[in-house]
């Protein structure tokens, strides 16, 4: 009886075994190339291979905007409801009775407290500067960005889907680290990372950052980084195959020098897929896109000269009630801009450097060039130039008597450039205007550089059409040409498009293309030929005898013209210029400089921003 | 003495260590766990454990059969009242070097209490007679049932129903309980479980159709534990290369690994030592000449089958998971030694076989 009953149970248990065999033999032999598709998913991890974006640095190396590691500090937030012990670190059950505290969760490596083991943070506000208060306060913040966090995916669950389970939102859904300080210092992170007991649920989080100088004079010039646009996206996705996961954690050239060098200064994170045992090592690398850094860029700028420019700037500024102003500095040999500076003391987005501004004075030069490449006026022939005026136009009660081109020049005549302008006609007249680089954006490396404006015939048309109650006629009359001429009325410039124009004057009339990066400006052909003695005559004389006389401009033997331009008829508030270069045998700097709306003349405001500029240059 | 089962159960050991060491890995902190070293303490310990019951004759235990079994009693109510908690259960007595687990030596204990009860009647051939053994093994389940533990809690029953089988009661008689338990296994499953265990068993049911968020959340386990067997394939990754986390893969799930690393033929292998091992239990069975010897063999026998089938089963998906423990691989010292001390009792059984008081069922 028993042993035949024993021989039943063994029976029975061999027949469970057997099935459990069948199973196996199922599971691991007939359907194993499902399971292991499943395993490979899972154990596949995706390492992301950080890329380091190219240096910006100024002419001498420094650097002004680079990726740079800095260590943010991270909350690790999870409130379970029911008490129970979860990790922090990801959200798993945990199992803690082997381990001593601080206990380490299995599955993420977080550290885990079991309920009533507190950890002590309060070493941590001194470590990181702040007060007790606005430790405190972060930490809430965190937690409050983390509830809202919550809130909004239940309540989109709910509207989607009709329910939502909080634990599911909790554990699965949301980032469960959230910045709490940014860029900690390096003994606060030591103290973070060697108690992780003490800190339990802060991380550190090493994370690549752009720097750049801060310093107004170049900030703009930098300019910045952002978020990747959807036109962007996709770009890269059509021409690198990236994808959108990876592209929208990206950051590119939003303005300035960091757009403009995009291709040069980007670079592409790279990925590997791997697949790894339980011990971390990584058993087969399954596909690999290396990570790709960006070049490094030197620019022409100066960092130290231009936090010099930028000073002397806003004092001239201060000194001559104005409200802002730019200097601009090209080297006329090969185009690099050794100094840019604008200053707006009230809209600091606003770069007076590369905007468009009345020239005034400066412009007869164009006109003087005008003429005398046309040939359409004899140098020797004379105006005389009474304190009376001329088909309206005055010299500000100056009597300039008998004025050839170059004391036109360098006494600022006028009525002799209106003269002139109307006899080279506006075809011509803006023709050379263009061919000087004006009208158009010089095409530096920095975003929402304006072109000015050089008026001509179809400019006027458009003018007309738009505002036929401030226009007479459609027509260039003559009037708008003799005001034209001498660099009033409609004619704008930038101070980059001035400072162009002299390195024009300055290598012997070859034409500039500036830049900013090292080594890419350019000088083409020849553009001033006839013309060229004789301005640089004028442009001399300005400064010995000339507008410009007596500024102390002649100690660095500088050549250049001074430009007042009226914003308002008869109210003494002018844009006030100097443009030139020096020395004027040997040209090394061509230069324009405006103080804008004061009530000083164009070389009483700008001169002294000039000689702080060729101090700096000559003075070594 | 029995040499087979002492090298079978070396065997097993030596598989124990070698896996716990496997499963011990912890890639986040770049070492690992000391399970392996943890449990060979445990290992020599049960040992000692195991020379310590071979001098006791088990008449002397079974003279005293009821005392232990309301000692038993008595630890699973202190449990009740003092025990300490652990992930949402009460299972544990803090004797501060251990966690004392009552639970896993009241298996052994029951194996000793019905061996002597039934030995001395025959009044279970009766359906009547049925009611007092069942009273026995149900006032411990009732209280393990209550820690929560269902695992452990259902591990009694086949052992009273294997003793009183074996022992010459009516099928029939036993065929109707099993009916009548299945009558109020709903009443059971919603008035008794908690919401978890429920759970548990409805991705049980469902597991070829679980959705991504059961996978994540109650199917976890399951199937997780179902792809590290299913991806081991016919040789397995390979010792240690392992790629799958299961949790609890150096207790209930120490088989994933095994069956992960050496494939089918480490899985095959294992079940073929379990195999012998019980065929050696059950050869010493039919071999003694003791009725109660009889019975605490085949008790304990049928405890080892049903442990271990019922965690293999759970971690292919044959059964649904619970909290059983792999004898003697698993990590986890009160399962070792009370799983040690049942094999005691068989080597016990046949260290004194002088105890003969004839009797046949």
């Amino acid at each position: 009886m028993f042993e035949r009953r024993l021989r039943i149970l063994a029976m029975l248990g061999g027949l469970y075994l057997l099935a459990i065999v069948f199973r196996l033999f199922d599971m691991q032999v007939l359907e194993s190339e499902r399971w292991r598709l499943q395993a490979a998913e899972l154990g596949q991890r995706t390492i992301r291979l950080t890329a380091r974006r190219g240096t910006i640095l100024d002419r001498n190396g420094v650097p002004l905007a680079e990726d740079r590691i800095q260590m943010n500090l991270n909350l690790r937030l999870d409130r379970r409801d029911d008490g129970s012990w979860i990790c922090a670190g990801c959200g798993k059950p945990l199992h803690t009775e082997y381990e001593q505290p601080p206990r380490r969760c299995r599955t993420c490596g977080g550290v885990a407290f079991a309920p009533g083991e507190q950890p002590d943070w309060s070493r941590l506000p001194g470590l990181l500067g702040i007060t007790n208060e606005e430790f405190a306060e972060r930490g809430r913040e965190a937690g409050r960005r983390y509830d809202r966090a919550v809130k909004t995916e239940m309540d989109r669950r709910k509207k989607n889907w009709g329910s939502a389970r909080l634990r599911d939102v909790k554990n699965v859904l949301l980032p469960r680290e959230w910045l709490f300080f940014e860029d900690a210092g390096s003994a606060a992170v030591k103290e973070v990372v060697l108690h992780p007991d003490r800190y339990w649920g802060v991380v550190v989080r090493p994370v690549r950052r752009r720097r750049r100088v801060e310093h107004p004079s170049i900030r703009r010039t930098i300019g910045k980084l952002g978020p990747v646009t959807e036109a962007d996206a996709r770009k890269m996705r059509e021409d690198d195959g990236l994808s959108f996961s990876s592209i929208w954690r990206m950051r590119v050239g939003r303005s300035g020098l960091e757009r403009k060098l995009e291709d040069r200064l980007s670079c592409r994170e790279g990925r590997k897929v791997v697949e790894r045992n339980r011990r971390g090592e990584v058993r087969t690398v399954l596909s690999e896109r290396p990570a790709r850094d960006g070049t490094d860029v030197r620019i022409t700028l100066d960092l130290r000269l231009q936090k010099k420019m930028y000073e002397a700037l806003a004092r001239t500024c201060a000194l001559h009630q104005s409200d802002g102003g730019a200097f601009v500095a090209i080297d006329p040999a090969n185009g690099e801009v050794l100094a840019m500076v604008g200053f707006a003391s009230e809209n600091e987005l606003w770069d007076p450097a590369i905007s468009s501004i009345v020239p005034g004075s400066v412009f007869k030069v164009v006109t003087a060039i005008a003429a005398l490449e046309t040939g359409l006026i004899d140098p020797g022939e004379t105006l005389f130039c009474d304190s009376g005026r001329w088909n309206g136009i005055g010299c500000a009660g100056h009597a300039h008597g008998e004025t050839g081109l170059v004391s036109g020049i360098y006494d600022s005549c006028n009525k002799y450039f209106a003269w002139t302008a109307t006899k080279i006609g506006v075809e011509l007249w803006s023709d050379w205007g263009k061919r000087l680089g004006f009208g158009k954006p010089t095409g530096i490396e920095i975003t929402r550089e304006m072109g000015g404006l050089v008026p001509d015939r179809d400019w006027k048309v458009r003018a007309y059409r738009k505002n036929p109650e401030y226009w007479d006629t459609d027509a260039f009359t003559a009037s708008d040409l003799r005001q034209a001429g001498f660099g009033r009325g409609p004619v704008l410039v930038t101070p980059v498009q001035v400072a162009r124009f002299m390195a024009i004057i300055a290598n012997g009339g070859r034409f500039v293309t500036p830049s900013l990066v090292m080594g890419e400006g350019k000088v083409g052909e020849v553009v001033m030929r006839t013309s060229l003695p004789l301005v640089r005559e004028g442009l001399k004389a300005t400064v010995t005898r000339g507008t410009a006389r007596g500024k102390g401009l002649d100690r660095y033997r500088v050549a250049g013209k001074t430009g007042t331009a009226e914003v308002k008829p008869g109210k003494k508030i002018h844009h006030s210029w100097f443009a030139g270069y020096a020395p004027a045998e040997n040209p090394r700097v061509a230069f324009a400089c405006l103080i804008k709306n004061t009530p000083s003349y164009g070389a009483d405001a700008a001169t002294p921003v000039i000689l702080a500029f060729l101090d700096e240059v000559f003075r070594k | 003495m029995d040499w087979r089962i002492i090298v079978t159960l070396s065997i097993l050991t030596l598989l124990s260590l070698l896996f716990l060491h496997s499963a011990g890995y912890d890639a986040s902190s770049g070492r690992t766990l000391p399970f392996a070293s943890k449990q060979l303490v445990w290992i020599l310990l049960s040992a000692g454990a195991l020379l310590l019951l071979l001098r006791v004759p088990y008449r002397t235990l079974l003279e005293h059969a009821y005392l232990l079994y309301w000692a038993g009693i008595a630890l699973l109510l202190i449990v009740r009242v003092a025990g300490t908690e652990l992930n949402n259960a009460r299972r544990w007595i803090d004797l501060k070097f251990m966690l004392l687990q009552p639970s896993e030596f009241m298996k052994v204990i029951l194996i000793i209490a019905l061996a002597r009860y039934i030995r001395w009647r025959d009044d279970y051939k009766k359906l009547s007679g049925l009611v007092r053994p069942f009273a026995l093994t149900l006032l411990p389940v009732a209280l393990i049932l209550s820690q929560p533990d269902l695992g452990t809690s259902l591990l009694f029953v086949p052992i009273l129903f294997a003793l009183l089988f074996v022992a010459g009661a009516k099928a029939k008689h036993l065929l109707l309980v099993v009916l009548m338990g299945l009558l109020v296994a709903p009443v059971l499953f919603f008035g008794f479980l908690k919401e978890y265990q429920q759970k548990r068993i409805l991705v049980f049911i469902g597991q070829e159709t679980l959705s991504a968020s059961m996978k994540e959340n109650e199917g976890y386990h399951l199937n997780r534990s179902r792809i590290a067997v299913g991806s081991g394939g016919l040789t397995g990754k390979g010792y240690s290369q392992g790629d799958q986390r299961v949790p609890e893969n150096e207790t209930d799930f120490i088989f994933t690994v095994i069956a992960e690393e050496w494939g089918l033929m480490g899985a095959l292998f294992t079940i073929f030592l379990y195999v012998a091992l019980l065929v050696f239990l059950l050869l010493n069975a039919v071999t003694c000449r003791e009725p109660s010897g009889k019975l605490i063999i085949v008790g304990v026998t049928t405890l080892i089958f049903v442990q271990t089938a019922v965690n293999i089963a759970m971690t292919v998906g044959l059964a649904p998971i619970t909290g059983l423990t792999l004898p003697f691989l698993s990590y986890g010292g009160s399962s070792l030694l009370s799983l040690t001390l049942a094999i005691g009792l068989v080597l016990n059984v046949r260290l004194y076989p002088d105890f003969v008081f004839k009797r046949d069922f």
